[in-house]
């Protein structure tokens, strides 16, 4: 792929030849070395003037030069590289012969699995390597991200527990909390946040599949490896700029996306209710909650404050606003993204070096919010003492800072149980911000102003910039490793890293915002003699809270490898590792601050004060002091070996001993021993072997066991301390842990068979892999009686397996000028839970079986994937009534209570996996002289989803709901176009469960999906000038979520993002090296 | 200082090459501990948020309140449920009546089991600690019984009732089985009895059980007992030990919130698991109660505010705030030691008492002693329980128990959307359904209703 790139700006070169007098014309033909057939595309480059020259269809060239010596080098992807010296003394024509690589695979891939950079000749186990080029194909600031759709194997959740389980790599092997893959940076697990690494640091990501590709990293591998390698100078090479610099456009988020209630149903609500009483009690309530405008303008109807054609008048009014369109006009616009990265690299025969500084810049979509992150990296290479001794220095840093002055629509409530009104106003016509009711009435907050107290509007757009979280985060790492060659082939290496982070968030809240208004207005109080008191001072409220971590880790290995007899080769290596990390965490919330004076007041943090609105509650003043630290103690002995005999055959063995400081766990059962063994057989080396079109064949097996640990799990009953209850201010404790004595480490046993096949040419290669695995010894919480006195409890009680396989397939459809390359990933796999020793509760299966209820709390079922659709039968509307109806010993029914509270897991339907069991993505890249075209497109097959609709409960309460209320059944005849049932006469609550739980609304979310395309234009290179000294020049244009292509669901929603669809995004790029 | 040198401890250990135990033994988190010590049982026997709660819906089912219609609504499932005596109160929603007091028996066996490791330990600590332990397991359970078990019969026949789940030891994996009623209750007297041998006379804060505490739980359950000599033996001794007294005149009864929190009147601390019905401004105090509060009475100032014409709402608690009170209280005692001193014919101890109290109670111009004495005076004494302890739970349980004698029954009657509903005395609504959550999960044997 790289080469491509050469091979583009050679074409430009090309069009720039200059004709000068004295020079002669040389002309290049480059053939295959067997079937003498030209090689079309080849690049030849010239040394010492530096041209780069590609083959055309003939596989002839030909440049103007001065007569001389030249070095001419012939590269052409899948053939050994010719370097030759050529005398030019005449016009004459040259033939190069290119010899097809032995084993194409090898020669540009070298594995690295964070402990050692293996060839992928010597590898028995599953792994996808990434290079630099696939990395940079999408335009991301987070790293993660640039994985998706690329990776064989691995996929991005869209559907259970998916924000703590956002990456699955072949599927998901633990019921708990820890699902996700270990990520290693420059051979350290890393500790802190992906989002800090800046993906043009980036090198190459290898992911680690199976079991002897990932048992090295022992009891963390369970859920898959990640091992990313950052960039390093390299030895011998000129010194090197390279410039990348792009802004990315995402679409501003569209409040009207949300099906939500009109406007005038949900004042046709409100008018209803009001005529039935039902804010009777709310009028009365002492704590005298808010009431929505049109509600108020009928009591002042009713209480002859107004007239009734004022009421109407005003109600009109508020039916003609949608509080969306000032959400999108006044909260949010398009964010943008800036990203610029300068690199500076080279090197001498004995030391390299790399300086790339890394700058983002992000104006978030809500107005007013912003982030930024600088990152730093240094790297140091030296080769000392007859190349004997090698030492590597590194440092990464990354400064990063977001500040949030608007917490856009989310922060838009009325009380704390209900959303705004949808009628609401930003502001007026001419856009001055406008006062909204939330939480107290009006008239309430009226009365409290005038009788001493702070203002207590609430004016949403006047609160942008009142109350700035700033988060900000420091982060380096620092690596130092050496290794010294003590004899032919025994090397030892030591690397130690040094991490630290420090993070801080700071949310000032100023004395004009809402919440300190409020917070001192509810706690100020009147005297005997009617004098006002404010138990919180005036001023701002602070609050800020840190955490520093810090880890050392520490790795000593010998490496020893040797060969015999020429057909024998051993390697082995064998270590120990130490890793301490240490974090501290400190909040503080401090009253009565002053910016300008960088003063504060005390205040009483014991005392129950009454609270204004109604002095009968009583509160303390919020306390949000406290403090934390805590430790990561592991320690892991571990051993690998490859025995390899005639390039054919290959054995590998790895083994590893985890222990950690788990807490409350005796010490023997701390350390668990985890190994694997691998076989490697290369067919295509055998004598027997004489299928010419398929010059390399290889097939892999590999055995053994990664673990998992769920690090949060004692054996011993475990309580926390905190510190000043409520009641008493004195330390108190929370039992978080009952006692398991039978508490061990998950285990994933994992069988893995594997074919890498290569075509003549490389025109076809590809890898297909088929694998079990099982998770044993699962972690599952399962609900206990509640007479036990806990409601979950966690134990080893649960196995799972997976089988699966995954084909990745390249091939390069057309070559010469316009070239074609396909690459196909597929990937299918089908999950099962096969123990359980619980039966989950039909009800948490039917609302959260395939979100789980977090927390990690999922309810499996044995003989299903854990994350799964569930139902009530659904037996369409009642043709009279509207009602929804279900299926009760089979005949329909509208009993809704039995049908939700006696469905049994005999009776309920079960749909299919909430997570897609065959998916991949199809990435075509077209290329023409210096234009490069690229589109990838992914799929996702076999699964569903379940699309919200009404619940009519909540609409009748006058708190809004869902826009299917306006396709609902209505008059008999409906039922022929709607599903959505009719609207009840009274509240019934069974009835909105049944029908959100039924099966009329869960649907197969297979898709297509255009994920995105990039267009890379590179540019032709400059001969004189200062300009000349580009080497690359590249512009690229790179659009995102472009949209779905094809979806089994007729309906608008996204399968796997509802309503929500992911924003669209464009991004114009440059990229230059000199 | 440690962390100082743990880079070369790193260095070192990796040269040694060995295991090192004492490198793991960090605590992942600092806040974590594994409860073995007498300090780590001490705070954990001051968790106030678990320990010192009560079931609450025995207000929803009793005849003190009423809710008016539309707050009816505003009310959470299973408190529509109990206030409504529904068959199946919980409706499917989180029974948190059933679930606190379990929890608290947990947290006290899981203290009772690690006081016995503890290797060296000062007697006095030891049984303070093993004192508190089990008076929050007799606590847990005695409430417990007055939700989901039968009313302990006067006729006898109780061990052929079923009573609750007794748990002794804090594994969770412990069968669940139903004990019968006599079983539940003498394990309930033991736990207090045993509790009051070994408990302090005093403690601060209110929130950690005294001797006078456990002797006042002693009380309620032998009231329940029909055991009317030892209830009054047992408020007696627990009145004597504990002498502060409140009286109504020296606080301002009109203020906003007349009590204070851990205040003289309160023995032991103790909450009501906080739901709507607490905040409700639908939920209205019986308004023959009210009436039944004489001229010159403080308590109708300090305990209600008349929010409409025949509406009352409560305000002054023992909590010193809005969260109702099920603690012990003086006033209790004092109740309970007049009652059994009247059933067993002490009738002039028994008004001394019930004087002593009133004169607290009243101004001292409207204060007139009372001297009625055989059914009148017993009759006296059950309307005082009623007007000093209202919103503290306990009327569902003298129900249960008044129930039973022909002469003090009560049915309970209540209009709701114009439809009077009815609580017939012994009714088998008097026990709650055991939630199907415990059900499901434990297999326990359920309760006819």
């Amino acid at each position: 792929m790289r080469k491509l790139a050469f091979v583009l700006i050679g074409i430009f070169i090309l069009s720039f030849q200059a004709a000068e007098a004295q020079k002669i014309t040389v002309s290049g033909k480059v053939i295959e070395a067997d079937s003498q057939m030209p090689l079309a595309g080849a690049m030849a480059t010239v040394l010492p003037i530096g041209e780069s020259l590609i083959a055309d269809g003939e596989g002839m060239f030909s440049l103007a030069l001065e007569p001389g010596e030249y070095r001419f080098i012939l590269q052409f992807i899948g053939y050994a590289s010719l370097d030759t010296l050529v005398s030019v003394i005449m016009s004459e024509k040259l033939i190069f012969e290119l010899k097809p690589l032995e084993m194409g695979l090898d020669e540009v891939e070298v594995i690295s699995t964070g402990y050692q950079e293996i060839p992928k000749s010597r590898a028995s186990g599953s792994f996808v390597s990434l290079d630099e080029e696939l990395i940079d194909r999408r335009i991301s600031t987070n790293l993660v991200d640039r994985l998706e759709d690329v990776t064989s194997g691995l996929i991005f959740n869209r559907a259970g527990d998916q924000v703590r389980d956002p990456i699955s790599i072949r599927g998901r092997s633990t019921l708990g909390n820890f699902s996700q893959p270990l990520i290693v940076i420059d051979n350290f697990p890393f500790d802190g946040s992906l989002e800090d690494i800046n993906p043009n640091d980036v090198q190459s990501i290898t992911v680690l599949r199976d079991a002897a590709a990932a048992s090295i990293w022992g009891a963390r591998a369970g859920n898959g490896v990640i091992v990313i390698t950052t960039k390093t100078g390299k030895m011998d090479q000129a010194m090197k700029f390279s410039l990348t610099a792009n802004t990315n456009w995402i679409q501003q988020p569209d409040p009207f996306l949300s099906p939500n209630l009109s406007v005038s149903d949900f004042i046709a609500f409100e008018v209803q209710l009001f005529e039935t009483g039902y804010y009777n009690s709310t009028f009365s309530n002492p704590s005298r909650p808010a009431i929505t405008p049109v509600v108020e303008t009928l009591y002042q109807e009713r209480e002859g404050l107004i007239s009734g054609e004022e009421a109407d008048r005003r109600i009109a009014a508020y039916r003609s606003y949608d509080l969306r369109d000032d959400i999108q006009r006044y909260l949010y616009r398009p964010q943008l993204n800036q990203q610029y990265s300068l690199g500076l690299s080279g090197g001498s025969s004995h030391h390299s070096y790399l300086v790339a500084l890394g700058y983002d810049k992000q104006r978030l979509s809500e107005v007013g919010n912003s982030s930024n992150r600088f990152t730093l990296n240094v790297k140091n290479d030296f080769s000392l003492i007859k190349d004997k001794l090698g030492i590597q220095l590194g440092l990464y840093g990354v400064k990063s800072r977001q500040v949030d002055q608007n917490a856009g629509a989310n922060e838009l409530y009325f009380t704390s149980n209900q959303g705004m009104y949808p009628y609401a106003r930003l502001a007026d016509d001419s856009g001055n911000p406008l006062a909204l009711t939330n939480r107290f009435s009006n008239s309430f907050k009226q009365e409290a102003e005038s009788a001493g107290l702070l203002d207590w509007q609430y004016v949403p757009l006047d609160e942008i910039g009142r109350s700035p979280t700033e988060a900000i985060q420091d982060d380096w790492r620092l690596n130092l490793s050496l290794d010294y060659k003590l004899l032919k082939g025994l090397e030892m290496k030591v690397l130690y890293q040094y991490w630290q982070q420090m993070n801080m968030d700071v949310t000032s809240y100023s004395q004009d915002s809402y919440f300190a208004r409020e917070q001192i207005n509810l706690f100020s109080e009147f005297d005997e003699n009617g004098n006002l008191i404010r138990n919180i001072p005036m001023g701002g409220i602070l609050r800020r809270s840190e955490r520093f971590s810090s880890s050392h880790s520490v790795r000593g290995m010998l490496d020893y490898s040797t060969s015999w007899q020429e057909s024998w080769k051993f390697s082995s290596l064998a270590g120990v590792e130490l890793k301490s990390l240490n974090y501290e965490t400190s909040s503080r919330g401090l009253y009565g601050y002053r910016p300008e004076t960088a003063s504060i007041q005390t205040v009483d943090f014991l005392t129950r004060f009454p609270q204004y609105h109604n002095p009968r509650l009583t509160s303390q003043i919020p306390n949000s002091d406290g403090i934390g630290a805590g430790a990561d103690r592991f320690y892991s002995l571990f051993a690998n070996g490859s025995l390899e005999y005639g390039n054919r055959y290959l054995l590998t063995v790895s083994a590893r001993k985890d222990a950690s400081n788990l807490f409350g766990v005796d010490a023997n059962q701390r350390a668990v021993p985890l190994w694997s063994a691998g076989l490697g057989w290369t067919l295509s080396e055998e004598g027997f072997y004489n299928w010419d079109n398929i010059p390399y064949v290889k097939m892999r097996f590999s055995y053994g066991y990664n673990g998992n640990v769920d690090r949060n799990l004692s054996a011993y009953t475990t309580a926390r301390i905190s510190s000043g209850a409520a009641l008493t201010d004195l330390p108190f404790a929370t039992i978080v842990n009952p006692p398991n004595r039978n508490l061990r480490w998950e285990r994933i046993k994992i069988a893995n068979l594997g074919v890498d096949v290569e075509s003549k040419n490389g025109r076809i290669s590809g890898t297909l892999e088929f694998y079990l695995k099982e998770g044993l010894d699962l972690i599952g919480q399962s609900p206990y009686a509640p007479s036990s006195g806990i409601q979950v409890f966690n134990g080893n009680n649960s196995s799972t397996s997976t089988k699966g396989f995954d084909l990745q397939l390249e091939t390069r459809n057309l070559t010469g000028e316009f070239q074609w390359n396909t690459v196909l990933l597929l990937s299918g796999l089908k999950e099962e839970v096969t123990g359980y020793e619980i039966e989950s509760p039909v009800s948490s299966l039917l609302d959260r079986g395939a979100s789980g209820a977090g927390g990690g709390v999922n309810f499996p079922v044995v003989g299903r994937p854990l994350f799964s659709y569930y139902s009530l039968p659904w037996a369409g509307l009642n043709p009279e009534t509207g009602a929804p109806m279900g299926m009760l010993n089979g005949e329909p029914s509208e009993d809704y209570r039995t049908l939700v509270n006696e469905a049994s897991l005999g009776s309920i339907v079960y749909h299919g996996p909430a997570r897609p069991t065959t998916f991949g993505a199809l990435r075509n890249t077209f290329s023409y002289k210096g234009i490069s075209l690229s589109a990838n497109i992914s799929y996702r097959f076999g699964y569903y989803f379940r699309r919200t609709s009404v619940q009519y409960n909540s609409i009748m309460m006058g708190r809004g709901g869902h826009s299917d209320y306006a396709l609902r059944w209505q008059v008999p005849g409906d039922e022929e176009f709607t599903q959505i049932p009719s609207m009840p006469d009274t509240r019934d609550t069974f009835r909105d469960t049944f029908y959100r739980n039924s099966a009329a609304l869960i649907e197969k979310g297979d898709h297509i999906r255009l994920q995105d395309i990039r267009l890379g234009y590179m540019l032709p290179k400059i001969q004189s000038g200062y300009l000349s000294g580009v080497s690359r020049a590249e512009l690229f244009l790179y659009g995102n979520n472009l949209g779905i292509i094809w979806k089994s669901t007729d309906t608008d929603w996204d399968p796997d993002f509802g309503w929500a669809t992911p924003r669209k995004s464009i991004a114009l790029g440059l990229q230059l090296n000199f | 200082m440690k962390k100082k040198y743990s880079i070369v401890y790193i260095f070192l250990v990796l040269a040694v090459g060995t295991a090192c135990d004492d490198y793991l033994d960090v605590k992942p988190d600092q806040s974590l501990v594994v409860p073995s010590t007498m300090e780590d049982i001490r705070i954990l026997l001051d968790n106030t948020t678990v320990l010192n709660k009560q079931p609450v819906l025995t207000l929803h089912g009793g005849d003190e309140y009423f809710v008016s219609d539309e707050g009816l609504l505003t009310l959470g499932l299973p408190e529509q449920g109990a206030y409504l005596w529904l068959e199946d109160i919980f409706q499917g929603d989180p029974a948190y009546d059933w679930s606190t007091p379990y929890q608290q028996v947990f947290y006290a066996n899981v203290a009772l089991a690690a006081l016995e490791e503890v290797p060296y330990k000062d007697r006095v600590d030891y049984e303070t600690l093993r004192g508190e332990a089990l008076f929050h397991r007799g606590h847990a359970y005695y409430h417990l019984l007055q939700e989901f078990a039968p009313p302990y019969q006067l006729g006898g026949g109780n061990e052929q009732l079923l009573g609750i789940i007794l748990k002794d030891i804090p594994d969770v994996n412990a069968e669940a089985e139903r004990s019968t009623l006599e079983e539940s209750y003498s394990r309930v007297l033991m736990d207090l009895t045993e509790a009051a041998a070994l408990l302090p006379d005093f403690q601060v804060p209110k929130s950690r059980p005294t001797k006078a505490a456990a002797l006042g739980m002693l009380a309620r359950l032998k009231l329940c007992m029909f055991d009317y000599q030892g209830a009054a033996d047992a408020a007696e001794e627990a009145l004597e030990i504990y002498s502060e007294r409140l009286d109504f005149n020296t606080i301002d009864v009109t203020s906003n919130r007349p009590f204070v929190l851990f205040g003289e009147e309160t023995v032991f601390y103790s909450e009501l698991v906080t739901v709507t019905f607490i905040f409700s401004s639908e939920v209205f105090v019986d308004t023959t109660l009210i009436e039944s509060y004489q001229e010159g009475d403080l308590r109708l100032q300090a305990y209600f505010d008349q929010v409409g014409e025949n509406r009352y709402q409560e305000r002054g608690r023992l909590t010193g705030n809005i969260l109702s009170f099920g603690g012990l209280s003086t006033g209790e005692l004092e109740l309970m030691a007049a009652e059994g001193l009247a059933w067993i014919g002490e009738e002039e101890k028994a008004r001394g008492y019930l004087n002593s109290l009133l004169s607290r109670r009243m101004e001292p111009e409207s204060f007139v002693s009372v001297d009625a004495d055989g059914e009148d005076l017993l009759n006296e004494i059950l309307l005082e329980r009623k007007k000093e302890l209202i919103g503290r739970g306990l009327r569902w349980t003298d129900l249960r128990r008044l129930n039973q004698y022909p002469e003090h029954a009560k049915k309970v009657e209540r209009l709701v959307e114009g439809q009077l509903i009815s609580l017939e005395p012994n009714s088998s609504n008097y026990v709650f359904p055991i939630p199907d959550e415990e059900i499901v999960l434990s297999g326990v044997k359920q309760n006819a209703r």
